[in-house]
């Protein structure tokens, strides 16, 4: 309330004067965010750090729309500011839509409350970070519905990927691997513009006689041109096989699907009496070779030594034939299988180097992860989510638990972050939690923290993912049909889009490429977001 | 004794001898006798540092200082008699340096002593002359008194009469003494031996031995350093006879003069006595009293006549003593040891009034304990005032209190409470009783003063009489019990977390889903023992099966046409179903109930479908387990259509039922459902029915033992064969009972560890021993119609849902009738169910809704359980039939929970 009775003599300016002092200010300095790295970025966004005073109930939107004007682009605000539509020339670039950093969390709340809720002084200019928005997933393409549900998925991005039907493109990286509910694994190359936003399966092999409870992706590091890629995938029929997906350079001309296979690689059996819940992939630097983890139902826990990716002479072809026919012995009636047999011929049988029970009930979350006292650039741990609410860290070396965490909930995904031993869990109880998996924490006495991020999602939360290439942002999945961004410093999430084309689906499961994800459910349909 | 002797005074004569000592050096020799000198001079010593002040009664004022002193010690003597309190007078100025009692003990000796050595000195003054070697009886007696002190006194006590003259008392004679000063003067001058040692140090050490022993020698003895003391040449011994002469002359000439010398032969030198001395002597030898000053004749004195107590001796003490005009130092003492007391607190005025006896006792009472132990009671009172005392007439009832005057009834009231002049004619006209202040008229005066007296005080004291007299009054007994009391303590739900609160999952079929058109109701769940897979049983003869944690449907069974084969094949026993089986054949068999096995290598469900159960294997198992299973289900699939397969054709169990293996015909059946569908078929055991077993009568339940080998059916309607229980390796049944008692049996259910059975029949539950064959208990329900049971896994309790809407708890140690009875439902109840690790419990009901309950059961045999509701869970609706959730089922390891309703609707409930 203005302390001066309105006066008469000053028509124009009593109201500019009200404004002015009804309207309390706050001095804040916009500091570009150091999380962005390449020097012509920095050049273009950055500020002067001198302050400058704003209303202080402004929002991340006004904030955004100062800091264009600072930068001198495009304002395009539909608030009633109409002298910044007279300024609107062709000269200026694009407004970008900021996101700000307070304290090091996202500024959600008008920025007085939440300079309240941080307890910073205003005496001082208060600093802001800022750094571009992560824009809302936009769908990039959607497969051809498929005959059955997408129940797992992986998105490898170090693969060189296959041509796909674009035959004019050059070539792409990444691969996504799905398995669906009826045991096949397929493979689909990213979508590009001039595939119109179609999703076509590059191949497709039927592993499984039942649904693909989980499935994981590696370039084998033997593998130096990284056209081959491992595939794993556990079944609720409580087999766990690895496909070599092998994209034939030859070919690149000729747009042609089968440029690209997937070749039945192993059998791993031996070490699981229930449905297979979770796969973990693993380069070991150290020796060259490729360590495969699984979870079944019963919480047993094995590793596994994934045989060789290339061919290989000294496995003869007697040998193999045998192995076949065992393999398909033991799987009865696994009808599918039979065309992956025909290809490849050499199939290894696997047995598991250790096998234990890790939990009491279904290990529905499996990553590999650094020791925290190590700094080595292999991870020498093996982190587990299971049902019976508990999380876990075996070191793989000596198969011992170091770090038992006892959660509420229990865990239907499992991700840790790409650079640091921060682990996402999702839960039942639409709930996306973020755990501290370092072992060596002596500060709080071996328990890690249990941070939960907003019950946003409105049903079961089928999956969880980290983004590879930002260590802030992850993306989760739920019954509830849709699919969301997080950035986890926000409690709530960035972005929610619907990942199902019809109500009632469940999304099922979530893969997270650089600048993309994609999501799979109950409806059949893979679809590609950009982001 | 000891006091006795302090009782009396020094003497005071001895001190004056001790005075005169002084003015008679020359006496000191004369007394020769070491060993009564001795004792005598120590105790004179004695005797002088006690009563270095001569008058007694002035003890006083120096006891005055150490009265606070003497306090806690003499506490004890504090009702003594004045006499005694001076003689602690003197003790404590015995007592001035702290002296203890041995002290005492001392001083009384050599009181003793001073007797002795008064009885010594008259022997030696009676001895004056007598040899210096001792007279035989002499010897004895000086002996004994070195022997034996008491002995001493002995001999004191029959000797003293001899002395004193004339048996006087020794008062008597002390009285004389103080009569006359010179005659005392003289006596004790004689009497007094000197304590003097020998002052030159000549003195002769011989000791008590006769003198003659050294008569052959030159010397007599040896005197203090050992040094022979030489015989005195001047002796009338050695002397010739011209020098005896001359002595002799000169003796006589001595006695002319007075001069009589005596020769000591002990210490070897002549004495020459003073006229006294011969004076004493001459008296001795002439058999009168030795000291002439002595009056042996006195003056009578009428001691007895007892005319003048002034003068008769009975009353020695005419003078009364000064103490008695003076206020006594003792009771001053006393009140200053009170005070001292009473301010410590060890003793109060109620043990100074005498109303407590002993200290302890109030000590011991500061919680009033021992109060009633010392009120004293009234021996002698009435009878009569007891009677009154404890009449039982009306209670009393305390009059309404007279509301306190307010300001109208001031003298000086504020100008609103005066009435002004329509007021007042107001209320003249009025009755009183409606007036504001009634008969009072408020006024105002200047002071109270002036207030006069106020004019209507009888009439309304009259009235309030009159009031309180006529209007009946009673006591208003109010049952002061606080509601919220009676309502029991219940921890609140949200403490007893987790339990299922909210619709998770929703399994739908994917082909039936589109048709909207008619709902098949769900009648029955069951979950895989890990908790991986639902099986649900559906109104039409369809079993489906669900992977819980996506929703999707693995599998689905139509059992119809296995009930309906089964219909079929016995006429007679169609005529009941045919009625309702009209409008759709295909959808009259419903599965009844569907029973997932409790072992986990068992793979394998049990179905009830019209008269048939229904054993179907579900291929969910691995390879191990899918061979467990399949020699688990080998008997079974081996058997002959309609033959006995196992069965005891004699046995009664042989015409109520037959296994019919259907894997020729599941297998074809399995192959082609799975090629129309896309739902692929998985895993390498066989899925699908294996066999079925067909009884007389439509199966309402099926329920598996523990071990997952036995299981049991009910057909309510089959009468004795009701109840069977089936051997699933090796085929075989048994029916248990001869014959049905006590009505038809709804449902039966094995203990979870123990050989007992329990079957549920309308009203009551009984349970059965197998092993014993025998009925072991019989639970009445209270309930109309019982439609569902389950037994704890601790096998103690039993919850028992009935259609007349109660929940029945029975705590099988506790009683045979309900623990608890909860009637919470609308409508009538279709499933309860404990969980199989979480305190849980719930019912579903036809009314729509899930109870469920925390339920938790105590190790402790001492508690109850603790039954808590704690949820309603809505998720199904009612259908025209009024039909709700018809079935509920417990996840084994989460705390979720599955429903089904009669709108075709499964639910998984889960704790958000």
């Amino acid at each position: 309330m203005s302390p001066y009775p309105p006066s008469d003599d000053h028509d124009d300016d009593s109201p500019m004067l009200d404004e002015e002092e009804t309207t309390t200010k706050l001095r804040i300095s916009f500091i570009l965010s150091p999380s962005i790295r390449s020097q012509t970025q920095r050049d273009a966004l950055t500020l002067p750090s001198d302050p400058i005073a704003v209303p202080a109930s402004i929002r991340k939107k006004g904030l955004s729309a100062v800091v264009n004007h600072l930068l001198d682009r495009k304002v395009t605000t539909e608030d009633d500011d109409d002298e910044e539509e007279e300024d609107d020339d062709e000269s200026k670039l694009p407004a970008i839509p900021f996101d700000f950093l307070l304290n090091d969390k996202l500024l959600r709340l008008p920025l007085d409350s939440a300079v309240r809720k941080e307890g910073l002084s205003t005496e001082r200019a208060i600093e802001l970070q800022y750094f571009p928005a992560r824009v809302p997933p936009v769908v990039q393409g959607e497969s051809e519905v498929l005959p059955d549900w997408i129940t797992a998925m992986d998105y490898n991005d170090v693969v060189v990927g296959g041509g796909g039907s674009g035959s004019g493109d050059e070539l792409q990286g990444g691969v996504l691997f799905t398995g669906g509910a009826d045991g096949v694994v397929r493979s689909f190359s990213p979508s590009s513009s001039s595939s119109k936003g179609r999703l076509q399966p590059t191949c497709n092999v039927s592993a499984h006689t039942g649904p693909i409870h989980c499935l994981t992706s590696i370039v084998p590091n033997t593998n130096s041109n990284a056209t081959t890629a491992l595939v794993a995938t556990g079944s609720i029929d409580q087999t766990l096989v690895t496909h070599i997906y092998r994209r034939s350079t030859d070919s690149t001309s000729s747009a042609d699907a089968s440029s690209t296979s997937l070749e039945l690689h192993a059998v791993y059996s031996g070490g699981h009496t229930n449905s297979i819940g979770s796969v973990a992939l693993l380069n070991n630097t150290n020796n060259g070779t490729t360590l495969l983890a699984s979870g079944d139902w019963d919480g047993g826990l094995a590793i596994w030594s994934v045989p060789p990716t290339e061919k290989e002479d000294g496995v003869d072809s007697s040998n193999t034939d045998a192995l076949v026919e065992n393999h398909k012995k033991k799987r009865k009636g696994g009808g599918g299988t039979s065309n992956t047999t025909h290809t490849n011929p050499t199939v290894h049988e696997v047995k598991p180097i250790t096998s234990i029970k890790a939990h009491s009930s279904n290990i529905s979350g499996l990553a590999f992860g650094y020791n925290g006292t190590t700094t080595s650039t292999t991870p020498t741990t093996l982190l587990t989510g299971s049902w019976d609410h508990g999380l876990k860290v075996y070191d793989i070396e000596r198969m011992d638990c170091i770090l038992s965490l006892n959660g509420s909930r229990v865990v239907t995904s499992l991700c840790r972050c790409p650079n640091s031993n921060v682990v996402a869990t999702s839960s039942p109880d639409c709930t996306v939690r973020l755990w501290d998996m370092r072992t060596n924490g002596e500060g709080h006495g071996g328990s890690g923290m249990d941070k939960s991020l907003r019950q946003s999602h409105k049903a079961w939360v089928s999956s969880v993912r980290w983004s590879p290439t930002d260590p802030f942002v992850l993306a989760s999945t739920s019954h509830d049909g849709t699919l969301k961004v997080w950035d986890i410093r926000s409690f709530l999430p960035l972005h929610t889009v619907k990942a199902v084309n019809k109500k009632g689906d469940k999304a099922l499961c979530v893969a997270f490429g650089n600048g993309i994800i994609y999501s799979g459910g109950s409806d059949c349909v893979v679809k590609q977001f950009a982001c | 004794m000891a006091p006795k002797k302090k009782n009396q005074p020094p003497p005071p004569q001895q001190l004056k001898v001790e005075e005169e000592e002084e003015d008679t050096p020359e006496m000191e020799p004369v007394d020769d006798d070491d060993d009564s000198s001795g004792s005598s001079g120590s105790s004179g010593e004695e005797e002088d540092d006690s009563n270095s002040d001569p008058q007694v009664s002035d003890d006083y004022d120096f006891n005055d200082d150490n009265d606070d002193d003497d306090d806690d010690s003499e506490g004890e003597d504090g009702g003594d008699s004045e006499d005694e309190f001076e003689d602690q007078g003197s003790s404590s100025d015995d007592d001035d340096d702290g002296a203890l009692n041995e002290d005492d003990e001392d001083i009384d000796d050599s009181d003793d002593d001073d007797e002795e050595v008064e009885i010594l000195d008259t022997d030696l003054i009676n001895n004056e002359d007598a040899p210096r070697s001792w007279p035989k009886s002499m010897m004895k007696m000086k002996r004994g008194v070195d022997g034996n002190t008491k002995l001493t006194t002995t001999t004191t006590a029959t000797t003293t009469p001899n002395i004193t003259d004339g048996g006087k008392a020794k008062s008597v004679n002390e009285d004389d003494y103080t009569n006359d000063p010179a005659a005392a003067q003289w006596m004790h001058a004689d009497d007094l031996s000197s304590d003097d040692e020998d002052e030159d140090g000549t003195t002769n050490r011989i000791g008590r031995i006769p003198l003659h022993w050294y008569d052959e020698f030159s010397h007599i003895g040896y005197d203090a350093h050992g040094k022979q003391v030489i015989k005195s040449t001047s002796s009338s011994n050695n002397k010739d006879l011209l020098d005896q002469a001359l002595d002799a002359d000169d003796n006589a000439l001595d006695s002319k003069n007075n001069k009589f010398t005596v020769y000591d032969a002990l210490n070897a030198k002549d004495v020459t006595l003073t006229p006294r001395q011969i004076e004493l002597l001459r008296r001795l030898q002439s058999g009168a009293f030795a000291h002439p000053e002595f009056n042996a004749t006195p003056d009578s004195i009428d001691y007895f006549s007892g005319v003048d107590p002034m003068i008769s001796g009975l009353n020695s003490n005419r003078y009364l003593p000064k103490a008695n005009f003076q206020p006594s130092k003792y009771e001053k003492l006393q009140v200053r040891r009170l005070l001292h007391r009473l301010k410590c607190g060890s003793i109060n005025m109620d043990f100074l009034e005498g109303k407590v006896r002993d200290m302890n006792d109030l000590i011991q009472r500061p919680d009033g304990t021992k109060d009633g132990d010392d009120k004293p009671f009234a021996l002698w009172k009435g009878d009569e005032e007891d009677e009154l005392a404890l009449r039982k007439g009306p209670q009393h009832m305390p009059a309404p209190k007279v509301p306190p005057p307010g300001h109208a009834y001031s003298y000086n009231p504020p100008l609103e409470y005066l009435p002004n002049e329509e007021e007042l004619a107001e209320w003249r006209e009025m009755d009183p009783s409606d007036r504001p202040y009634g008969l009072f008229i408020p006024q105002k005066f200047d002071n109270l003063r002036s207030v006069g007296a106020y004019t209507h005080s009888v009439q309304e004291r009259f009235e309030r009489c009159l009031d309180l007299y006529l209007c009946p009054r009673s006591m208003k007994r109010r049952l002061n019990i606080d509601p919220e009391s009676l309502v029991p303590q219940l921890p609140k739900a949200s403490d007893l977390r987790p339990f299922p609160t909210t619709k998770a999952i929703r399994y739908v079929d994917p082909t039936t889903a589109e048709e909207e058109s008619d709902v098949v109701p769900v009648r029955c769940l069951t979950v895989s023992p890990d908790g991986q897979f639902l099986v649900s049983g559906s109104e039409d003869g369809v079993v489906r099966l669900w992977e819980v944690q996506t929703g999707r449907m693995l599998r689905k069974w139509d059992l119809s046409e296995i009930g309906s084969g089964g219909g079929g094949d016995n006429e007679k026993d169609l005529d009941g179903d045919d009625d309702k089986d009209d409008n759709n054949k295909a959808k009259s068999w419903p599965i009844a109930s569907v029973e997932w096995n409790p072992n986990r290598t068992h793979h394998c469900i049990l179905a009830a479908v019209g008269k048939c159960a229904v054993i179907i294997s579900t291929g969910t198992g691995g390879m191990e387990d899918s061979e467990i299973t399949d020699a688990l289900l080998s008997a079974a699939s081996s058997c002959k259509e309609g033959s006995g397969a196992n069965i005891a054709p004699e046995s009664r169990a042989a015409k109520a039922v037959t296994w019919t293996s259907t894997v020729n015909k599941g297998k074809k059946s399995t192959s082609t459902s799975s090629a129309a569908l896309p739902i692929s078929a998985f895993g390498i055991g066989k899925s699908g029915p294996v066999a079925v077993l067909r009884t007389n009568c439509d199966v309402a339940s099926v329920k598996w033992h523990r071990k997952g080998d036995y299981f049991v059916t009910v057909s309510p309607k089959a009468g004795a064969a009701a109840v069977l229980i089936h051997q699933l390796s090796k085929a075989a049944s048994q029916q248990p009972f001869g014959k049905s008692k006590g009505g038809e049996a709804q449902l039966a259910c094995f203990h979870p560890h123990k050989p007992f059975l329990f079957v549920a029949t309308k009203e009551h539950i009984r349970v059965y021993h197998l092993v014993k064959q025998m009925m072991v208990k019989r639970l009445l329900s209270g309930c109309r119609h019982i439609s569902s049971l389950d037994v704890h896994t601790s096998g103690d309790h039993v919850i028992v849902g009935s259609l007349d809407r109660r929940l029945v708890w029975f705590d099988l140690d506790l009683a045979n009738t309900p623990y608890k009875t909860l009637k919470y439902h609308e409508r009538a109840l279709r499933s309860v169910g404990y969980h199989p690790r979480y305190p849980l419990m719930a019912s579903a009901s036809d009314d729509g809704s899930i109870h469920v309950f925390h339920s938790m059961v105590y190790s402790d045999l001492m508690r109850n359980p603790l039954i808590v509701p704690v949820k309603v869970l809505r998720g199904h609706s009612v259908t025209k039939q009024s039909l709700g959730a018809l079935s509920m089922v417990f996840h084994p390891t989460q705390p979720w929970l599955f429903s089904a309703g009669a709108d075709g609707n499964i639910h998984l409930f889960q704790d958000i």
